[in-house]
């Protein structure tokens, strides 16, 4: 009985730890984003007036919103910088998928001399911030014209793709050859097979690889602010949003409201995709299940 | 006859870190239309190489594939028109069952009323037209199969390659499998090179069976003829469960000596070989018996009981040789036993080629 007794107590001991710290992750974790969230809808310009008011609101309070749609600032409007934001984000995933995806299949199954080698090299480069080439970058792109939009795309795919080129090539080295050579047997060209079975064999990389290109492009403000800064109409969201709550002025109080409703905003597309593409990943992994190798 | 598929002088050779492995060695196999080769040969000797070739997803490094009595190295797989059924199936996981069979038709981009009709009919034969609206990772073993032999057919392909099709199959649905692949064979007549390592299935399944060793087809032909009548000491050691027995002999006026007892010669060898020649003698298991008249006498060193048949392993003097006996009788370890030898069913190889002396003799002729 003192046995039965003590495994019990045990049980609940650990139960209790581990919802514990269960909990307080998830405080952690979800804080910021409820806070972001009712600091743009307080209606007050300033962090310290939330806290004071409570940690629930008494209403919600429009005007943020209502002044970020209707503003217009420098020549420009922050849907305006989101428009360009989703069309920088886009580009990059797209270009980042097609060049992860063709990378990977080439060190995966193609025989290239060197490759091991360039699969090393690929590896390690993935170790290096990616933030600290904005400098190089910006001076060499300015050499070649590219300080716009296309420049930007070209700096943001590398980032991703090399990145997920390795983790495209680990996924097609799973997928048994014998897809491919009976697609190619049926009637398909090497290309084809590479865009009709591998690149669907391969969704959750594809997946996995789109929200990184997409979301690193559409998070990044130092690139984009040493790139674009100049040209206000070209804004990036980000940017636009940094102008828009004053935050580029120490002298003058920021207003925290606007930038967290721009915030809010701007993490509607983002959530969206990351929704659809875990749902994607879910859908290829359970379709996969049970193939032999 | 003409041949339908043609490998001419095939040699492949795969380079793995300076080391080089010489899997065909000059292979040459010629396939009649409407027949069911079976290609037999053990592990990681290049057997599904061979379908590689076949089928253009790999090049060879020297020698030519005629399919159809034309030279196709150059003609890429898809222009090819063979169909292949691989070990693993490879049914896309990601549609449907109906998707997998139209996908040939698809890719060809046949009108969709004829895709469904085509699809349809082979479904019907392979009766699987219960499951098109399945996805792969909901069937059986057995039906995946099927599906994927609905695939290879739909696009109406006379040369079908087949890698170890059933090897993934369990032991009952293998043996329906094979019946089913049979009864396909005799009603559409397509030319199917098939590979394993099965020789059950070689044997039961070919109107043809190559046996492919060191790069090279050893034995071609009726299975039942390789199997007694192996061109070569190996083929016989690797044909048959349990394989036949190969023992050194010496021939020494009409008769021959094993192990210092004296044998009778086949009569088909009476004028081949000559006193003093060294030979080797293949018998098969189930032409030896037990037998108080025996004239080969040996100790029992191991029994297995596999049934229907026992085999018995037999020492005798330095040499080993497996024995066949209907099961009932019990035999212990040790026990002294006199065995009788059907002489006419032995084959005679040569002690140094190790080739049939029969196949030799003819080679001989042939040149002369």
């Amino acid at each position: 009985m003192i046995q039965v007794k003590k495994h019990k107590i045990l049980k609940i001991l650990r139960l209790g730890i581990s919802y514990a710290v269960l909990i307080i992750m998830v405080i952690v974790s979800i804080f910021p984003l409820y806070y972001i969230f009712m600091v743009s809808f307080s209606g007050a310009p300033t962090l310290v007036s939330l806290i004071s008011s409570g940690i629930l609101p008494k209403h919600l309070n429009f005007t943020a919103y209502k002044y970020i749609f209707q503003a217009n600032i420098y020549g420009g409007s922050f849907l305006l910088w989101l428009r360009n934001s989703l069309i920088l984000a886009g580009s990059t995933a797209i270009l980042s998928v097609i060049l992860a995806l063709i990378t990977g299949y080439a060190l995966s199954r193609l025989d290239i001399p060197a490759k091991k080698i360039l699969a090393t090299f690929i590896y390690i480069v993935t170790f290096f911030p990616y933030t600290a080439t904005a400098v190089p970058i910006y001076l060499l792109f300015a050499k070649f014209h590219l300080i716009n939009y296309i420049g930007l795309i070209l700096a943001y795919t590398p980032g991703t793709s090399i990145y997920a080129a390795f983790i495209a090539k680990l996924s097609i080295d799973s997928i048994p050859a014998s897809y491919e050579e009976i697609a190619m047997i049926d009637g398909l060209s090497r290309f084809q097979v590479f865009l009709r079975i591998v690149m669907r064999l391969a969704l959750p990389v594809v997946a996995l690889t789109a929200i990184l290109g997409f979301s690193g492009a559409y998070l990044d403000f130092a690139l984009a602010y040493s790139f674009l800064v100049t040209n206000t109409k070209a804004w990036t969201g980000l940017v636009g949003l940094y102008y828009l709550a004053g935050l580029v002025n120490q002298a003058s109080a920021p207003a925290y409201d606007l930038f967290a409703a721009g915030a809010v905003i701007m993490g509607i597309p983002l959530t969206a995709l990351v929704l659809v593409s875990f749902r994607m990943m879910t859908r290829a992994y359970s379709a996969m299940a049970g193939v032999k190798q | 006859m003409k041949s339908y598929v043609k490998l001419e002088d095939i040699w492949k050779i795969f380079q793995e870190k300076k080391k080089k492995t010489e899997v065909l060695r000059g292979l040459n196999l010629d396939i009649e239309k409407g027949e069911f080769v079976v290609v037999l040969g053990p592990s990681g000797e290049g057997k599904s190489t061979i379908l590689r070739i076949i089928s253009g997803l790999l090049r060879q490094d020297k020698g030519h594939v005629y399919l159809r009595g034309e030279l196709v190295d150059d003609v890429p797989p898809k222009d090819r028109n063979v169909a292949m059924v691989p070990q693993n199936y490879a049914l896309y996981p990601f549609m449907s069952v109906y998707d997998n069979i139209a996908f040939p038709l698809k890719v060809q981009h046949t009108p969709k009323e004829e895709i469904r009709k085509k699809v349809l009919e082979v479904a019907q034969m392979l009766r699987i037209d219960n499951l098109l609206e399945r996805k792969p990772m909901q069937l059986s073993g057995g039906q995946m199969q099927r599906v994927a032999i609905a695939r290879a057919l739909v696009k109406g392909a006379d040369i079908i390659l087949m890698d170890e099709p059933l090897s993934n199959l369990d032991a009952q649905v293998r043996v329906i499998a094979r019946e089913e692949l049979k009864q396909l064979h005799r009603e559409l007549r397509p030319t199917i090179i098939y590979v394993t390592h099965d020789q059950t299935e070689a044997l039961s399944l070919a109107t043809k069976v190559a046996v492919l060793h060191e790069g090279v087809i050893q034995a071609y032909g009726d299975p039942m003829e390789v199997y007694k009548r192996p061109t070569n000491a190996w083929v016989g050691s690797f044909l048959g469960n349990p394989p036949m027995n190969i023992i050194k002999g010496e021939v020494d006026s009409d008769s021959i000596i094993i192990e210092n007892y004296r044998l009778g010669i086949p009569k088909d060898y009476k004028d081949l070989v000559k006193s003093g020649e060294k030979v080797l003698v293949g018998i098969r298991p189930e032409d030896m018996e037990i037998d108080n008249n025996g004239v080969l006498e040996g100790t029992v060193q191991m029994v297995e009981d596999l049934g229907a048949y026992s085999v018995i392993h037999v020492k005798i003097n330095e040499s080993m040789v497996r024995v066949l006996e209907k099961s009932l009788s019990r035999r212990e370890r040790g026990e002294k036993i006199k065995i009788s030898v059907d002489v006419n069913k032995m084959v005679l190889f040569d002690a140094l080629t190790e080739k049939n002396l029969l196949l030799q003799q003819r080679e001989k002729v042939k040149k002369n």
